[in-house]
């Protein structure tokens, strides 16, 4: 919904994505939710919608923020830059188009907590 | 003695300062509107219940206006938005330390963003808030001009 599907199908079909974050029930981290499963401690994905969408055009744009959450800012670093390279200019089916940037990695709120590598991605489909 | 006509194509004739004037007014009209817009949002949810992150919500411009810090109820924040601008350049952010964890979420915190999104409708408004602006400015300069001409 509002892109999200389309980013996660994306993501779950990168080795470059899956390689660097955990499984949870036997599958990839890369959730379709603001956030991970208390439980889950390894590096992981999660994503939500961060601006109003307009219903009113005929090309639906959708601004989403997938983070990439690790213990690690090296680990969180690469997990971005595999989010961005597996996203950024690419398209998802025949109607979907990612736009991506990088924001600046946010350190933990907690000690032992995770860094946080949000990558903001606009969502074009017809 | 003087030819209005001459002074009609004078007083057009200086747009940098017509322009320039609108261009400030439309700053500081775009700083307030986007300060506006992401209050609005910070006002309802876990995060934002004591008011610090809200009041710490802000916008500085680069003639040294501001405006937003404090001006809710609820804790003050204490912290100025210090940005090095640029002439005709405004900036609105948040200085309280927590912000960026309600406006990005963490791992086990829900995000809510207030600052990007009004970014966003500011982004949609802001033809309208320039085009208003320019034409206010350029129908005060006229009645100016007509008032001289009496």
């Amino acid at each position: 919904m509002d892109g999200r599907t389309e980013i996660t199908a994306k993501l779950v079909a990168d080795t470059a994505v899956t390689d660097l974050v955990g499984l949870y029930e036997g599958d990839p981290a890369i959730f379709d939710a603001p956030i991970a499963p208390e439980e889950y401690t390894d590096p992981a994905v999660t994503m939500y919608l961060t601006a109003p969408t307009d219903g009113g055009r005929d090309l639906q744009i959708f601004q989403n923020t997938v983070n990439c959450f690790a213990k690690s800012y090296t680990v969180a670093e690469n997990l971005q830059d595999a989010v961005f390279n597996g996203l950024n200019r690419h398209i998802e089916g025949s109607n979907t188009f990612f736009l991506c940037s990088k924001q600046v990695i946010i350190p933990s709120a907690n000690t032992g907590g995770d860094y946080n590598a949000p990558v903001e991605v606009t969502v074009k489909q017809r | 003695m003087a030819d209005n006509t001459e002074v009609f194509f004078e007083s057009i004739r200086d747009k940098n300062t017509l322009t320039a004037k609108a261009t400030d007014r439309t700053l500081l009209e775009l700083a307030i509107s986007g300060v506006t817009q992401a209050k609005l949002l910070a006002d309802y949810n876990k995060g934002f219940q004591k008011g610090q992150n809200r009041n710490s919500i802000q916008w500085v411009s680069a003639n040294n206006k501001s405006g937003g810090l404090n001006d809710g109820t609820g804790e003050a924040e204490s912290k100025k938005l210090s940005v090095s601008l640029k002439k005709q350049e405004i900036a609105i952010g948040a200085t309280s330390d927590h912000f960026v964890y309600t406006e990005f979420g963490t791992k086990y915190m829900s995000a809510q963003p207030v600052l990007r999104p009004s970014l966003a409708i500011l982004a949609g408004a802001a033809p309208n808030i320039i085009a208003k602006e320019m034409e206010d400015a350029f129908s005060a300069s006229e009645a100016k001009f007509k008032k001289e001409k009496l």
